[in-house]
């Protein structure tokens, strides 16, 4: 899997991080999305897309690689 | 509610149930998710039932919250008048401006440093009922000065007018007040909260309106009257919606006793709780309200540019395809994705205090009074049929 995000959609509302707070995080400085592992092991794959599908502003952008 | 002459079923629809979605709703949910109602004012609108179908409207770029838009749904004579361009009637990119700006301070991680302010007011608020002695109408004493004390926090209110602003807010939005009443207190907290940003541009503090102040205020980015109407919405969002959850959700676990004891004991079990609460209960009973600025299609159905169209979040939190047993309040379920605070660029940016409200109040309440009950009769509680946030009118409690 890769986890692309769009800092340029990304409105701070952090929701992802609930979901998976072990691949992303937000910017100290822009508090932004960060994304802290792009390509995360397997057993993060179903947080990680419920962060892609449940993000308000559709920032996140996830890749299936098998 | 009237049969309109045109046919199609009125919105919004009533409820049988109290706990429960108007069955006309979830009727629409499972039969025609995406159809046609009209309004108070004979305007028609789509109305969109299923889960699915409101997660990727509320996503969905070709579609405005500008209430000002021809065919943007009006659903009630109140929302007809309101024609202010705050910031959630407003589209991207003008919208994403100021979002950006008020983002830093609702981040999860931020706001878990509210935690421990939030414990110390629901305990002051807490010995308050005690030292009062039951009963005691849980709305007035505990859910509306929660949310309001917060604000206070969030805007940085000093402790010496909090009384003043806890007042002017209740006066304002708990629809308590007679029309006039609520229009003066409104003018009040407008001058109140200009007076407050010169304060904080005197003399600026670690709250949210004194950063606004100093990082765009300052730096010429945000106009000193837009701060005014950013800080009236903040204010406004969070008011009714936290101090109606508190109640609710308090009757709720009352009803549901076997739940309640379970949470008692396993107090790391309320933040589940909670999202549940929120799924169950959707008290934003009355949808999200768009416009369609190009022909778009929903669930299959054609939505042509300038329509309006209604997001029924109460009837996507009870879509059965999505929340197994939807009706069945389950405190084990995850409903994390419950689409309560909306969703989308405007879903509610103070979701994260919102929860750590809750969380605080409903854990601290049952903590301070275990055997806390109704002190009426079930069927003698009123239930907030007609307004915007749905909730009860009172709750007498004793314990």
């Amino acid at each position: 899997m890769h986890v692309r995000v769009d800092r340029d959609r990304c409105l701070g509302s952090g929701n992802c991080l609930a979901w998976a707070s072990e691949v992303f995080d937000q910017s100290d400085e822009d508090f932004l999305v960060v994304v802290l592992d792009e390509t995360p092991p397997e057993e993060r794959w179903a947080a990680v897309e419920q962060a892609a599908r449940f993000c308000p502003a559709q920032a996140i952008h996830v890749e299936r690689t098998s | 509610m009237t049969m309109p002459t045109t046919g199609l079923p009125g919105f919004p629809m009533e409820r049988e149930s109290p706990y429960d979605p108007p069955p006309r709703i979830l009727q629409l949910l499972r039969e025609e998710p995406v159809s046609r109602v009209t309004l108070w004012n004979g305007q028609e609108a789509w109305l969109v039932t299923r889960y699915d179908d409101v997660r990727t409207l509320l996503t969905n770029p070709d579609l405005s919250a500008d209430v000002r838009k021809p065919g943007y749904p009006k659903v009630s004579a109140a929302l007809a008048h309101f024609t202010e361009g705050l910031l959630n009637h407003m589209d991207s990119p003008e919208h994403d401006v100021y979002r950006r700006m008020l983002a830093p301070d609702f981040m999860v991680k931020r706001v878990e440093g509210l935690r421990p302010d939030v414990e110390k007011l629901v305990d002051d608020l807490l010995d308050a009922m005690q030292t009062h002695g039951a009963p005691v109408d849980l709305v007035a004493s505990f859910a509306f000065p929660i949310p309001a004390l917060v604000t206070c926090s969030i805007l940085g209110v000093p402790y010496d007018r909090k009384d003043f602003f806890v007042h002017c807010a209740e006066a304002f939005l708990s629809g308590t007040s007679t029309a006039e009443a609520a229009a003066q207190a409104a003018r009040e907290l407008h001058a109140y909260l200009g007076e407050l940003i010169e304060a904080k541009k005197a003399a600026p503090g670690t709250d949210t309106l004194s950063r606004m102040v100093t990082e765009f205020v300052a730096t010429g980015q945000l106009d000193e009257t837009v701060l005014v109407t950013l800080a009236e919405l903040l204010l406004i969002a969070g008011f009714d919606t936290t101090a109606n959850m508190i109640a609710l959700g308090t009757l709720t676990l009352l009803r549901h006793p076997d739940q309640l004891e379970e949470l008692k004991a396993n107090p790391e079990q309320w933040p589940g709780a909670v999202e549940e609460l929120l799924r169950y209960l959707t008290i934003t009973h009355r949808g999200r309200h768009r416009v369609a600025t190009a022909d778009i299609v929903v669930g299959g159905q054609l939505i042509r540019a300038g329509e309006g169209v209604i997001a029924a979040q109460d009837a996507a939190n009870r879509d059965p395809d999505t929340f197994p047993d939807p009706d069945v309040v389950d405190i084990h379920r995850d409903a994390r994705h419950h689409l309560a605070f909306g969703h989308g660029v405007h879903q509610c940016i103070g979701a994260a205090v919102a929860r750590v409200e809750l969380q605080v109040a409903y854990a601290r309440l049952f903590a301070r009074f275990p055997g806390l009950e109704l002190a009426v009769p079930h069927d003698q509680i009123r239930f907030k049929h007609q307004s915007s946030v749905y909730g009860v009118a009172e709750l007498p409690v004793r314990w």
